[in-house]
């Protein structure tokens, strides 16, 4: 919900003509369609049939009164790309991205962490002590984590070359459905 | 950082309905770069790899294009698989 209509209630109030946003194609097939200059109709909408050719690095930023863009510099990085930069600049990233024994409890497949008594237990769960870490951080508790014994970028990034899973496979948002990031960038979604 | 390899582009050209979609997919599914849960949603139809949207699935044609990423100990690639029919 925050991220789809509290998203386009900020960018209506701010009267915005563009947001830039860090998603990649190579997170998601959906996502895999995006421009590096996403038009948005009125109301914030994507349609991937109204989106405009980018020939080389030009951009068409024509837009009407309604009408917005959604900014993707990062398009064509890969999960592994993004881990080497913050590698060589050294930038601090959430603790969560990085492996640790943490309490955790295992829904439909998914390992979700019990951060509090947010996460109400049903029957028959169990929360114990896994080591894991997360590949992607959407709200609590929709983010599921991956087992992990990878404590730093190196191993990070080895840990990657080795996954034969996708780096969204533990947002349970995704899962709602054949065609979920699809309606939800039609919503208005990043 | 890795971006430092060599940096290949390739894009499938051709008509409806030539396969460039599945062309594209099966060089993902055959070089390991195609996660396994990517791979079971594509139900054995290794165009839909590429062809994400809910009408390219039910038309079974690329309606726009679509980039997908990887790499090789030598080189990275970005594909991209564009439609076969006049917009």
């Amino acid at each position: 919900m925050w991220k789809t209509d509290g998203l386009r209630q900020a960018l209506d109030a701010g009267r915005f003509d563009a947001a830039f946003g860090g998603a990649r194609r190579d997170e998601e097939r959906v996502r895999a369609k995006e421009r590096i200059f996403s038009f948005r109709a009125a109301g914030h909408r994507w349609d991937p049939k109204r989106q405009r050719p980018e020939l080389w690095n030009l951009y068409n930023a024509r837009k009407g009164g309604e009408e917005s863009f959604r900014i993707f510099p990062l398009s064509n990085w890969t999960e592994r790309d993004v881990w080497a930069y913050v590698a060589a600049e050294g930038i601090e990233v959430s603790e969560l991205y990085f492996a640790a024994p943490r309490p955790t409890v295992e829904r439909d497949g998914t390992l979700l962490m019990v951060e509090d008594d947010r996460l109400k237990l049903t029957a028959g769960e169990r929360v114990e002590e896994r080591w894991i870490r997360f590949r992607t951080l959407g709200c609590y508790p929709l983010s599921g984590a991956v087992e992990s014994r990878a404590t730093a970028i190196d191993a990070l990034l080895e840990e990657m070359r080795l996954s034969r899973a996708s780096e969204r496979q533990g947002r349970l948002i995704d899962r709602d459905g054949a065609a979920a990031m699809e309606r939800k960038k039609r919503e208005g979604y990043f | 950082m890795a971006a430092e390899k060599k940096l290949l582009r390739i894009v499938a050209c051709g008509s409806v309905d030539d396969g460039k979609s599945s062309l594209l997919g099966r060089l993902l599914a055959e070089t390991g770069s195609a996660p396994d849960d990517e791979l079971a949603a594509c139900e054995g139809d290794l165009s839909r790899l590429f062809d994400g949207l809910e009408a390219e699935r039910e038309q079974g044609i690329t309606i726009d294009v679509a980039y997908r990423y990887f790499e090789t100990a030598a080189a990275k690639f970005i594909v991209a698989d564009a439609p076969g029919h006049e917009q």
